[in-house]
């Protein structure tokens, strides 16, 4: 099997902003309860709170929502302020996957009156519980499940996660994926992927069919090449030892190993 | 009960309001009663294309602000029985009306409608979330162009998460000799990367231009024309009607291509 190689630059890039779920909502299943958490306020973004909604009405659509019906939400609002509009809009969100909002989890004061106005209940947060909550959650997140989407991710959606995301469709020119762990297309990859997010040399992107519009693997980037071969095979780009390369995807464990003294894959 | 469809593309100047003119109606032709929504504020223009400008007196904002009924807004098509336009106020912006009061405005056409037809503005804010919120069916115009597919592909996923039940395509400006050039990105290309069913093709044509400059849907036309035909072919398919698609490569045809075909060639 040939080795392929990606045209043009291998250019560093500085590593990305701190890309995690928190930028957008995160759900985790504790028990029988899930726990929904909202990402900070972030000022210089205008209208941040359509684009969460909008970002959690497709994460909602795409995740597998096996749970019980009525399964209890409980709301992490941290330190965003929510109205009482707000609130009803995620309570409506939530209704439509079968999730009733329970206990609103909040260190703002007028969330907590918001929340209680509207009939919740309210856990008002102090700042040293909070800050023991947040080392909790820093480790869960190295510790975060995969995500399986089930769908075409179109132009415009960004998949942020802190582990492997598994994607059962394409990923459509315009979408990004940007995942801590390995990134895996079960379809054509045209969008933009970025394994290894946080840094990890060993991630891989993998996909039935490799189309890039660009790869990324920790703080490598490579555009895919100007004339694609036109072949059916799936193929796995990593990091080697001159840069970002593809190389088909069958018994690449075999015959690659990842060193972790030089931080690149090894063909062996 | 009426169906509520919503035209939409993402991409402007891809002909969203010239198919919403003829498309509407040509099912008001197939003796359905028909209402065609102006969601496009600020910059209405399906009164022009339906040459209807002269009788616009209120427009829907009128209607909402309680100046007049919302009957005395609608303005009646004399030449098609059955088709109703709702005019859009041009002195306003798209912020003039809220999704809430959008679909108030619907949920009162309703009962006297078979169909409402929105023709939604380009872009994916105010005015498109107005257009969207109480249709329960779209129609996506996307030209063969890469910058008009990419914004239909991001507009069917935010349909998508807003619980669209059917999503269905409408490739525009079609021109088969392009296509089979391989100058132009053909159907079977724009449909592999949306994944949503198609309802139609219509061919590139002049008269096109001067039917909307004339203010006379090209369905009106005595003359026949492929667009004509292909327009009044979606109307039927809307309606559950089963017809085959247009062969817009006949005309394109050179004895020799054809007989390439016959033999099982192909055409390219």
């Amino acid at each position: 099997m040939t080795e392929l190689e990606i045209s043009g630059e291998k250019s560093e890039v500085k590593p990305l902003k701190i890309l995690s779920s928190k930028e957008q909502i995160n759900l985790t299943k504790k028990g029988k309860i899930v726990i929904i958490s909202l990402p900070p306020l972030n000022k210089t973004e205008p209208n941040q709170w359509q684009r969460i909604l909008d970002d959690f009405k497709t994460r909602l659509q795409k995740i597998d929502t096996s749970w019980q019906l009525g399964t209890k939400v409980h709301l992490q609002s941290n330190d965003r302020l929510l109205d009482t509009r707000q609130i009803s809009e995620l309570k409506t969100i939530f209704e439509q996957v079968g999730l009733t909002l329970d206990l609103i989890i909040t260190r703002r004061r007028q969330t907590a009156v918001a929340a209680s106005t509207a009939g919740y209940s309210v856990r008002q947060e102090t700042l040293t519980s909070t800050l023991i909550g947040e080392n909790e959650t820093e480790q869960n997140q190295d510790l975060a499940e995969p995500l399986y989407l089930k769908t075409t991710i179109r132009s415009g959606v960004e998949i942020y996660h802190p582990s492997t995301v598994v994607v059962f469709g394409d990923v459509n020119p315009g979408a990004t994926i940007i995942a801590k762990g390995d990134v895996f297309i079960w379809g054509t990859l045209r969008g933009i992927a970025h394994a290894g997010a946080m840094g990890n040399r060993a991630a891989l992107i993998m996909a039935l069919r490799l189309e890039p519009t660009q790869l990324r693997i920790a703080e490598l980037v490579a555009r895919a090449p100007d004339n694609p071969h036109d072949h059916n095979m799936a193929e796995v780009a990593y990091i080697s030892s001159e840069g970002i390369k593809i190389y088909s995807a069958f018994n690449f464990n075999r015959h690659h190993d990842f060193i972790s003294a030089k931080n690149y894959w090894l063909k062996l | 009960m009426s169906r509520v469809i919503v035209i939409t593309s993402g991409k402007g100047g891809v002909g969203k309001t010239t198919i919403t003119a003829n498309l509407g109606t040509a099912v008001a032709q197939l003796g359905k009663k028909v209402c065609l929504i102006d969601a496009d504020f600020g910059l209405r223009n399906l009164d022009l294309l339906l040459g209807l400008e002269q009788r616009v007196v209120y427009t829907i904002i009128d209607a909402l602000s309680g100046e007049c009924t919302l009957e005395k807004a609608i303005v009646k098509d004399k030449r098609t029985p059955g088709l109703h336009l709702l005019p859009a106020a041009q002195n306003r912006t798209k912020d003039a009306i809220t999704p809430e009061q959008m679909k108030e405005v619907i949920e009162q056409l309703s009962p006297n409608f078979d169909y409402i037809f929105v023709d939604c503005p380009a872009g994916i804010e105010m005015g498109f979330r107005n257009a969207i919120v109480a249709a329960q069916e779209a129609l996506i115009v996307t030209t063969p162009e890469v910058a008009a597919v990419r914004d239909a592909d991001r507009v069917v996923g935010l349909l998508e998460s807003e619980n669209m039940k059917s999503i269905r395509l409408i490739v525009n400006r079609l021109r088969p000799e392009m296509v089979q050039m391989d100058e132009m990105i053909s159907v079977e290309d724009i449909m592999d990367l949306l994944v949503i069913p198609l309802i139609g093709i219509v061919p590139d044509d002049k008269r096109i231009i001067t039917s909307s400059n004339r203010g006379e849907p090209l369905v009106l036309s005595e003359e026949e024309s492929l667009p004509g035909m292909a327009i009044k072919n979606i109307a039927q398919r809307l309606d559950g009607v089963e017809v085959p698609y247009l062969d817009l490569m006949a005309s394109q045809d050179t004895l020799f291509t054809r007989i390439r075909r016959f033999f099982g060639f192909s055409g390219k």
